[in-house]
C-alpha cells in the first residue's frame, strides 16, 4: 500500500521534472540579451526576440495587480473583520450584514478558478466593444478579475490567523477599527507576505485564451 | 506633552478633537469601502450572467436553446449558418472524465502519502513539489504536451491500445497523440494538486480518534486509513473531486494545443483516439477570427454560457460539499 | 526447587516486583520476610522465566488481612502483566521500570494524578503507544505468558486480543450500528453473513445496547446518545472475543445515569474477561473494581485489593491521594 502512494507520488513528479528539463533544455540556449530586448523579427528571417512580449506581459502584471490587488485586500479584510459578526442587539442590520458575509465568501469560492475563458467572453464584450479595439486595459481587467477571489481568500484567512487578543487589546486601547485592520493588515502581511505574494503570482500565469480576447493589440501569450 | 490628568480628563469628557472625529468618519468610510470591494465579486458573477445571456440570445433565437444544445454541425459561414454545440459538450465532458478517472485515484494516494504514511521530514518537500504543479501556467502545459507528452502518448499508451483492443469501438482510430487521451492524461496532471491538497486537508481534519478505534480493532496501518480516516472523509473527498472537475471543465489552453481541433460531426468523441473539440477550446480558437456582423460570435458566446452554468453547478456543489467537512476544524481552530 | 537464574519474585499482596517493592520506605506489614518465604513457583515455558510468588509470613494482627483464597490460587494469576516495563514521549520519560500484574477476571482499577501515567501504562498494554510518533517503550508485557513486545509477534494480533475502549466515544460516522460492531470482525475476515448477526447479537446484548437499537440496526452510529455510543464502542471491542479489555476512562465524557448504567456494564464483564479501567475518579474506582493500584509519576505506589487500598491505604502517599490532599 505504501509503494503504491509512493507510485502516485512519482507519477505527479515526472511530468514536472520533464517539463522543467525540457523547458531549460530547449529554452535556454535561445535565451540572449538580444533575445530579450528585441522586438519580432521577419518572418523567415533570424534574428528579433521576445522583448516586447516580456514588455507586454511585465504592463498587464503591474496593471492588473494595480486594479486587483487593493481591491482584493479591502474585500478580504471586510470579510474577515465586518463579516462574522456577532448579533449584538439583533438588530436587522447586523442579520444582513452576516448573512451579506457569508454569501459573499461563498459567491468568492465559487468565483476563484472559474473558466478563464468565460472572464474573457466578459472582458471582450463590455470593454473591447466598448472601446471599440482591443486594449491592455481590457486585459488588465480580466486578469484582476481572475485574481480577485483568490487576493480576497488569501487575506481573509492571513487576516483570521490574528489571535483574537491582538485585536482585542487594540480595540481597548481605542485604536480605530480602519487602523487597528489596517495595522493587523500590515502586521499580517508582513508575516503572510509569502501567502499574499505566492497568490499575486500565481494569478499571472498562463491565461493566454483570455488575453487573446483582451489585448489582441500585443498579441502576447503571457506567462 | 499633557499631563496625565489633562489626558484623563481629555478622555472623560470625550475627545472633541478634529483627528478623533476624522478618524470616526475614516471608520464608517473604511467600512463602505471595503464592503463594497466585496461585493465587486457578486457583481462580476451578475455582469457574467448578463453578457452570456445577451450575447448569446441572437443564436438561441435563430436555433432555439435544445436545437443548440443537441445540434451536431458548425458552419460560420454566412448564410450557411449551423451551430450546434453537442460534439463540444461531449467533448469537455469526456476530456473531463479522463482527467477525474485518471487523477483522483493518483491525487489520493498522494493525499494518503502525505498525511498518513510519510515520515515528518519529507512532508514538507513533497507537498511543496505537488503545489509546483499548480505553478506551471497552463500554456506552458500545452506546450509540453505538444512537443513531448503527445509523443509519450502515442508511443506507450496508443500503440500497444491500437495494436491490442483496437477492434473496440472506443479505442478504434490510428494513434496520432493530439486526440481526446492526450487531452484528458494532460487535465488529470493539471488537477492533482488542487484535489490532492483539499483530500489532504479533509484527512488532517479527521479526528485521531477515529484511526485510534481502527488500530484497537486489529486494523493493520492501510486498514486503519480505509475504514478510520477515507470513510470518514468521503463527502470531502467528493468534493475535492468535484473541484477538480470544474478545474478541468474550465481549462482552456493545455486542452487547446493538445485535443487535435476538430469541428462539427467529426468532433464527436467517439474514440478515445480521436481527435476532438472542448468548449473553451473552440472558444479559445475561433473567436478572435469570428466575423461580428454574423451569427458567429454569438454562437460562441453561446458555448461561453453552456460552460458558465457547468462551471458554475460544478463550483457550488464543491463548496456546500468541502464547506460542510472543513467547517467543523475551522471551528475547532478558531 | 531452585531458581532459574531468570526469577522474578513478585509478592502476592502487592502483586509488585520484588525490587520494588523492597524499595518502600514505610515500614510495610505485610512485606515479605528477607528469610525464608513459602513461595508458589512457575514456569513459563515460552519465556523460560520463573515466576515465584510470594506470600507473606503471616503476623497474627494482619491475618485478617490477607484473603483465604490466595493460599488456594491456581499457578500464574495474571492474565496481563508488565515486567520493568518503561515508556517515553521523546525524551519524556513517562512510565519508570513498572512491574504490575492484572488477574483473570477482575477488574483492575488504576487510578492517580492527571499525568502520572495511567492512560500510557494501558496504551503499552495493547501496543497502542508505540503509534504515536517518537514514542518508545522497553521492558516487556506478557500476556497469558506470552511476551507481546516480542519480534515474532504482530502488534495488530495484540490489539485483536486486548481490546480497548476510549474516553470520548469513537463510533466510525458513516457506518451504522450494526457495520459498527462488525467492523472488528470484518477486518478479521469474517465474511459469513449469518456468523456475523449472530456476533453482532451477541456483542449488543453483553454490552447492554440490545434492547435499545434493536429496532433499527441501520441508524447512523452517531445518532445514539453518549452513553449508547459508549455501550456501542464496548460492544465493538467485543465483538473481536477478546481476552482483556483495557478502558481508558470510559466515563468521563458522560453523564450520571449514562456512567451508571456502563459501571453495571462493567461489573457484569467480569465473569468473561479481565477488565483494567483506568480512571480519575476514586469514587468510581471504589465502586467498579477489585483491585487498584495507585500510579504517580510513572511509578506504582500501591498495589492492593480496592476496599484495602481506599480504607487502610499502606502508603502515606496513597493516603493522602485517596483523602483529596493532593491530585
Amino acid at each position: 500500500m505504501f509503494g503504491l502512494c509512493v507510485a502516485c507520488v512519482a507519477l505527479a513528479v515526472v511530468p514536472l521534472a520533464s517539463i522543467l528539463v525540457e523547458v531549460v533544455l530547449n529554452g535556454a540556449p535561445a535565451l540572449s540579451p538580444e533575445f530579450l530586448t528585441s522586438g519580432p523579427g521577419v518572418i523567415g528571417e533570424a534574428g528579433g526576440g521576445i522583448g516586447n512580449a516580456i514588455q507586454g506581459t511585465l504592463i498587464l502584471m503591474g496593471l492588473s495587480s494595480l486594479i486587483g490587488i487593493p481591491t482584493g485586500v479591502m474585500a478580504g479584510i471586510y470579510l474577515a473583520e465586518f463579516g462574522d459578526v456577532v448579533f449584538v442587539g439583533h438588530s436587522f442590520l447586523t442579520h444582513v450584514n452576516s448573512f451579506l458575509s457569508s454569501s459573499l465568501r461563498f459567491l468568492n469560492n465559487v468565483l476563484t478558478q472559474f473558466p478563464s475563458i468565460v472572464v474573457g467572453i466578459l472582458a471582450y464584450t463590455t470593454i473591447v466593444v466598448a472601446l471599440g479595439s482591443f486594449s491592455t486595459i481590457a486585459g488588465a481587467i480580466a486578469l484582476s478579475i481572475i485574481m480577485l477571489p483568490i487576493v480576497t481568500r488569501t487575506t481573509e484567512e492571513s487576516i483570521k490567523l490574528v489571535p483574537g487578543s491582538i485585536r482585542d487589546a487594540a480595540a481597548a486601547l481605542g485604536i480605530r477599527k480602519w487602523r487597528d485592520s489596517k495595522r493587523s493588515a500590515k502586521h499580517l502581511e508582513e508575516r503572510s507576505r509569502h501567502g499574499c505574494l505566492a497568490c499575486h503570482g500565481t494569478d499571472h500565469r498562463g491565461d493566454g485564451a483570455l488575453d487573446s480576447d483582451g489585448s489582441g493589440k500585443q498579441r502576447v501569450l503571457p506567462m | 506633552m499633557q499631563s496625565l490628568q489633562a489626558k484623563e480628563q481629555q478622555v472623560r469628557q470625550g475627545s472633541n478633537s478634529l483627528l478623533d472625529s476624522l478618524g470616526g468618519f475614516l471608520d464608517a468610510a473604511f467600512q463602505v469601502l471595503s464592503t463594497y470591494s466585496a461585493t465587486i465579486v457578486a457583481g462580476v458573477l451578475v455582469l457574467m450572467t448578463v453578457v452570456l445571456v445577451a450575447g448569446s440570445s441572437p443564436v438561441f433565437r435563430r436555433f432555439g436553446f435544445i436545437g443548440f444544445i443537441t445540434g451536431v454541425n458548425w458552419n460560420p459561414v454566412i448564410g450557411k449558418e449551423a451551430f450546434g454545440a453537442l460534439p463540444y459538450i461531449l467533448g469537455t465532458l469526456v476530456t473531463s472524465a479522463i482527467a477525474i478517472t485518471i487523477g483522483v485515484p493518483i491525487s489520493l494516494g498522494i493525499a494518503i502519502f502525505l498525511s498518513e504514511m510519510s515520515p515528518w521530514a519529507v512532508r514538507g518537500p513533497v507537498s511543496q513539489l505537488i503545489e509546483l504543479l499548480a505553478a506551471v501556467p497552463s500554456v506552458i502545459y500545452g506546450l509540453w504536451g505538444l512537443f513531448v507528452f503527445r509523443f509519450w502518448v502515442r508511443d506507450w499508451i496508443e500503440t500497444p491500445l491500437s495494436t491490442y483492443v483496437g477492434s473496440l469501438p472506443v479505442f478504434s482510430g490510428s494513434p496520432f497523440g493530439l486526440d481526446v487521451l492526450t487531452a484528458g492524461l494532460i487535465l488529470a496532471i493539471m488537477i492533482i494538486p488542487t484535489v490532492s491538497s483539499v483530500s489532504r486537508e479533509v484527512m488532517l481534519a479527521v479526528p485521531n480518534s477515529q484511526r485510534e478505534a481502527a488500530y484497537s480493532l486489529g486494523a493493520t496501518r492501510w486498514e486503519a486509513v480505509r475504514i478510520g480516516v477515507l470513510n470518514y472523509s468521503r463527502s470531502g473527498i467528493f468534493g475535492a473531486t468535484i473541484l477538480g472537475l470544474g478545474r478541468a471543465v474550465g481549462e482552456t489552453m493545455a486542452v487547446t494545443m493538445v485535443i487535435g481541433n476538430a469541428i462539427g460531426p467529426a468532433a464527436i468523441p467517439t474514440s478515445l483516439l480521436k481527435a476532438s473539440q472542448t468548449l473553451g477550446s473552440l472558444i479559445g480558437n475561433e473567436f478572435n477570427e469570428a466575423d461580428p456582423t454574423s451569427l458567429h460570435p454569438a454562437a460562441l458566446i453561446g458555448l461561453g454560457l453552456i460552460l458558465f452554468i457547468f462551471a458554475l453547478l460544478i463550483n457550488v456543489l464543491a463548496q456546500l460539499l468541502v464547506w460542510k467537512v472543513l467547517k467543523v476544524k475551522r471551528g475547532s481552530v478558531e | 526447587m531452585e531458581a532459574s537464574p531468570a526469577t522474578i519474585r513478585l509478592c502476592e499482596t502487592t502483586g509488585l516486583g520484588s525490587r520494588s517493592c523492597a524499595d518502600h520506605h514505610s515500614p510495610h506489614p505485610q512485606h515479605y520476610s528477607q528469610t525464608g518465604h513459602q513461595g508458589k513457583i512457575w514456569h513459563d515455558e515460552v519465556t523460560n522465566v520463573t515466576v515465584e510468588l510470594l506470600i507473606e509470613k503471616l503476623k497474627p494482627e494482619n491475618e485478617k488481612r490477607v484473603e483465604p483464597a490466595s493460599q488456594g490460587e491456581p499457578m500464574g494469576p495474571f492474565k496481563i502483566r508488565a515486567e520493568k516495563l518503561n515508556a517515553w514521549f521523546g525524551q519524556n520519560h513517562v512510565l519508570k521500570d513498572i512491574s504490575i500484574g492484572f488477574r483473570e477476571n477482575e477488574v483492575t482499577a488504576i487510578i492517580g494524578p492527571s499525568g502520572c501515567g495511567k492512560s500510557t501504562l494501558i496504551r503499552c498494554l495493547n501496543r497502542m503507544h508505540e503509534l504515536v510518533p517518537g514514542a518508545r517503550t522497553s521492558g516487556s508485557v506478557f500476556l497469558d505468558g506470552a511476551e507481546i513486545y516480542s519480534k515474532h509477534v504482530d502488534a495488530v494480533q495484540v490489539r485483536r486480543t486486548v481490546g480497548m475502549v476510549f474516553q470520548k466515544p469513537n463510533p466510525f460516522p458513516t457506518m451504522s450500528v450494526y457495520d459498527n460492531v462488525a467492523a472488528g470482525l470484518k477486518l478479521n475476515g469474517m465474511r459469513n453473513q449469518r456468523k456475523l448477526d449472530e456476533a453482532v447479537l451477541n456483542s449488543l446484548k453483553k454490552a447492554a445496547l440490545w434492547d435499545e437499537v434493536k429496532d433499527d440496526l441501520d441508524k447512523s452510529g452517531v445518532s445514539l446518545s453518549g452513553g449508547q455510543q459508549q455501550r456501542l464502542c464496548i460492544a465493538r471491542a467485543l465483538a473481536v472475543e477478546p481476552k482483556v479489555i483495557l478502558m481508558d476512562e470510559p466515563c468521563s465524557a458522560l453523564d450520571p445515569i449514562a456512567t451508571a448504567k456502563i459501571e453495571e456494564l462493567i461489573a457484569s464483564l467480569k465473569e468473561q474477561y479481565t477488565v483494567v479501567i483506568v480512571t480519575h475518579n476514586m469514587q468510581q474506582a471504589a465502586r467498579v473494581s477489585d483491585r487498584t493500584a495507585f500510579l504517580y509519576l510513572g511509578q506504582v505506589i500501591e498495589y492492593g485489593e480496592t476496599t484495602h487500598l481506599f480504607e487502610n491505604p499502606a502508603q502515606e502517599l496513597t493516603e493522602r491521594y485517596v483523602t483529596g490532599k493532593f491530585g
